[in-house]
């Protein structure tokens, strides 16, 4: 004990004096501790397994918005913002995790790649993994989720938008698998997260859809609106039908009307006789041309009063006025004149004018068929209009109802486009395949601590060899030992 | 000083009387500043009055030997004190050469009826041995007679070195070494630097206290390291 007493000193606690006389006693402490100390460091340097790691660097895109006329995607003035604590959170997410053991499994290379921790030394392959599960893939996928996040870790990039994944593995191929595999779920997670928000509008908007549809069928405006549709096929189409049946009306008149008068000249030149040729001539310039103004007449009178210009009113009537000139310019008995020129003509105008009669006839007999027709679907026009306007009243009514529901349905599908074109807001970016390796601890690191084991044992070794150690060295010894006794001297040695 | 006999440097006939012996041994001396160290201090314990100086150690005889020797040395070179050696090892060591050389004397005591023999070296120091004290004892060992005698010889000196034999010898004799040890007034015990533990000098120490003698000094002695060859140093530590 009071060996130990005086290694101390009372000003500098510890007496360094006697700490250096006792080193330079026991030297070979000293080299054991050295030898101890690179045996310590060595040891615990090649000792630790060699870990590769693997960057991924990761860019956030700025977001898109579907432009008013559902036909692109537009640049989007607010970007998201994703801070690497949000970031963190999403990557530990047990989904994430989920989705990235379930690549790793599907990887065809799983049985070879290893999975053992860069913490500990043990490696464990795929295939083991598989062989604990007895092949079960869930169980596989399982087990693996639990650990995988421990082989990557987040940090910031370079600008607030940029992150960077370190991937570490103690096999260089696992590295290389687990950084392509992680990029894929990160694209792939975060347009499910982007898509989650979406498809939750899609779902309310989808709910107040249905509301508005009960309400609105309640209201037996779906009805009306069915019908309202309906009714205004059936008006285009009736209002066609009675188109068609006015032209024709028209058509079928003016023949009729020509037909009528072919017949009476026919029927007064086989009394009366022809003319001369001249009178012939222009008795037919004037046919001709009533004929023609007859024909402009119809096709004029065949436009509905509502939609007729003040100008085709003017030219219905310069035409009945020309026309009431041209037949008044000609005796009755002179219309025909020009067909007596010729005998053979008149025998073949008996023929005509039978087969004029009864075309005439025929003509009449369409006429008034077409008259019939375009009455009931005139009448008919009337009754459709009429309830158009009806559903038109019940419809205004309704008219707040019908927008939102408008709307909502507008909305739905800007969401359904949103949802279907989402793409992820956090891409790869295009960075060096190298991998790195390193050992847990630098050597730097090591060498400190092996320095404070083989000091301490150094220590420990050196006090207690000089605790039990007691010969006598010097004259301190003689002192330590034996206060009374006093150091002479060395004995005299003789040549 | 006492009044002890001074010594004759000349023969009756004028001889001159050889000291190139004891000098020689004087300059074989290789550490002559510890000889002068330690012959300085016990001197000054001679002029104090301390005469009878006890050498003893944890096993290194010649040791002691040579450190009698060396002090015989000294204290020839520096004084004209006359000193007496008295040894249990006087054939053996480096005493041997010193008596072959000594003429052969003796003293009679207890009134003539014993004498005790010594070598007397060219009258610079007289050589006894314990056995010589021990023949005497074994007459005397029921008085203190043995006591008187013993003292009238040390009185004829002015310093009296004793070469304390090894502590198995003394325990194979351990009345007479306990009666004669009376007349030690010093003791100084020899060990080794590096070799001897506390628990030998502790050893000696507690053996002689048993005699009720203080061990006083405290010698290293150097010799065992030295004789070993010295091996070249790797790294000039090792």
């Amino acid at each position: 004990m009071e060996k130990l007493t005086g290694l101390f000193h009372e000003n500098t606690l510890i007496d360094f004096r006697v700490f250096f006389l006792i080193s330079r006693r026991y030297k070979i402490f000293m080299v054991m501790g050295g030898i101890v100390f690179f045996l310590v460091l060595f040891y615990n340097y090649y000792d630790q397994p060699l870990i590769f790691t693997m960057n991924i660097p990761l860019k956030v895109e700025a977001s898109h918005r579907i432009s008013t006329d559902l036909s692109s995607l537009l640049p989007s003035e607010n970007k998201t913002e994703i801070t690497l604590e949000e970031f963190n959170v999403s990557l530990s997410n047990y989904t994430f995790l989920k989705i990235l053991s379930r690549y790793i499994v599907s990887e065809p290379a799983f049985d070879k790649l290893n999975f053992g921790n860069v913490q500990s030394v043990r490696s464990i392959l795929g295939s083991e993994l598989r062989k604990k599960c007895i092949g079960n893939e869930e169980c596989v996928i399982s087990n693996l989720t639990n650990s995988i996040r421990a082989f990557y870790t987040l940090e910031q990039g370079g600008t607030e938008n940029r992150f960077k994944i370190t991937v570490n593995a103690i096999d260089k191929n696992t590295a290389k698998v687990l950084s392509r595999l992680i990029s894929k779920a990160v694209e792939e997670d975060r347009i499910r997260i982007r898509q989650y928000t979406v498809q939750k509008e899609i779902n309310n908007v989808t709910s107040l859809i249905d509301e508005s549809r009960v309400i609105l069928q309640k209201m037996g405006g779906y009805t009306v609106l069915q019908d309202q549709e309906k009714l205004v096929n059936d008006i285009t189409d009736l209002k066609d039908r009675v188109k068609m049946l006015q032209y024709n009306l028209s058509i079928e008149s003016a023949n009729a009307e020509s037909l009528q008068a072919k017949l009476f000249e026919n029927k007064k030149r086989t009394r009366n006789g022809i003319g001369d040729k001249d009178e012939y001539e222009k008795m037919l310039k004037i046919q001709i041309r009533l004929t023609d103004i007859k024909q402009n007449i119809n096709s004029l009178t065949h436009i509905p009063e509502d939609l007729r210009s003040a100008s085709d009113e003017l030219i219905i009537s310069q035409l009945n006025t020309e026309r009431t000139r041209l037949l008044k310019s000609l005796p009755p008995e002179q219309r025909f004149r020009a067909m007596q020129i010729e005998e053979t003509f008149f025998e073949k105008q008996m023929e005509n004018s039978r087969n004029v009669e009864f075309d005439f006839l025929v003509s009449k007999n369409k006429i008034a068929k077409l008259n019939e027709d375009y009455t009931s679907s005139q009448l008919e026009l009337d009754k459709l209009l009429k309830q158009k306007m009806t559903n038109e009243g019940k419809l205004n009514g309704m008219k707040a109802d019908l927008d939102f529901l408008k709307s909502l349905e507008s909305k739905q599908m800007s969401l359904k486009l949103i949802n279907a074109t989402m793409n992820s807001d956090i891409i790869t970016e295009e960075g060096s395949q190298f991998i790195d390796e390193f050992r847990r601890s630098s050597l730097a690191k090591l060498a400190m601590f092996s320095f404070f084991i083989s000091g301490f044992l150094y220590l420990i070794a050196l006090i207690t060899k000089y605790s039990l150690d007691d010969k006598i060295y010097d004259e301190d010894d003689i002192r330590l030992y034996f206060k009374n006794l006093d150091f002479i001297g060395e004995t005299p040695t003789f040549d | 000083m006492s009044s002890a006999k001074k010594l004759i440097l000349f023969d009756p006939e004028g001889a001159k009387l050889s000291t190139d012996q004891l000098a020689s041994y004087f300059y074989k001396i290789s550490n002559h500043e510890e000889l002068f160290k330690i012959g300085k201090g016990f001197f000054q314990e001679v002029q104090k009055g301390i005469k009878s100086f006890a050498f003893t150690s944890t096993g290194y005889k010649n040791s002691q030997q040579r450190t009698i020797l060396g002090l015989c040395c000294y204290f020839d070179q520096s004084s004209d004190c006359k000193v007496a050696i008295i040894s249990d090892n006087l054939d053996q060591g480096v005493f041997n050469e010193l008596i072959n050389a000594s003429e052969k004397k003796s003293y009679s005591i207890d009134e003539g009826a014993d004498t005790i023999d010594c070598h007397s070296f060219h009258h610079h120091f007289d050589f006894i041995n314990y056995s010589e004290f021990n023949k005497f004892y074994s007459n005397h060992i029921y008085t203190k007679h043995f006591e008187v005698e013993v003292q009238k010889i040390v009185d004829m000196y002015d310093i009296v070195l004793w070469d304390i034999p090894d502590m198995e010898k003394i325990k194979q004799n351990p009345h007479f070494h306990f009666r004669i040890s009376h007349l030690y007034q010093s003791m100084t015990v020899i060990i080794s630097q590096n070799n001897t533990s506390g628990k030998e000098v502790e050893s000696v120490k507690s053996f002689f206290s048993n005699y009720n003698i203080n061990l006083n000094g405290v010698l290293f002695d150097t010799t065992p390291m030295e004789s070993t060859p010295k091996r070249k140093k790797i790294l000039g530590l090792f």
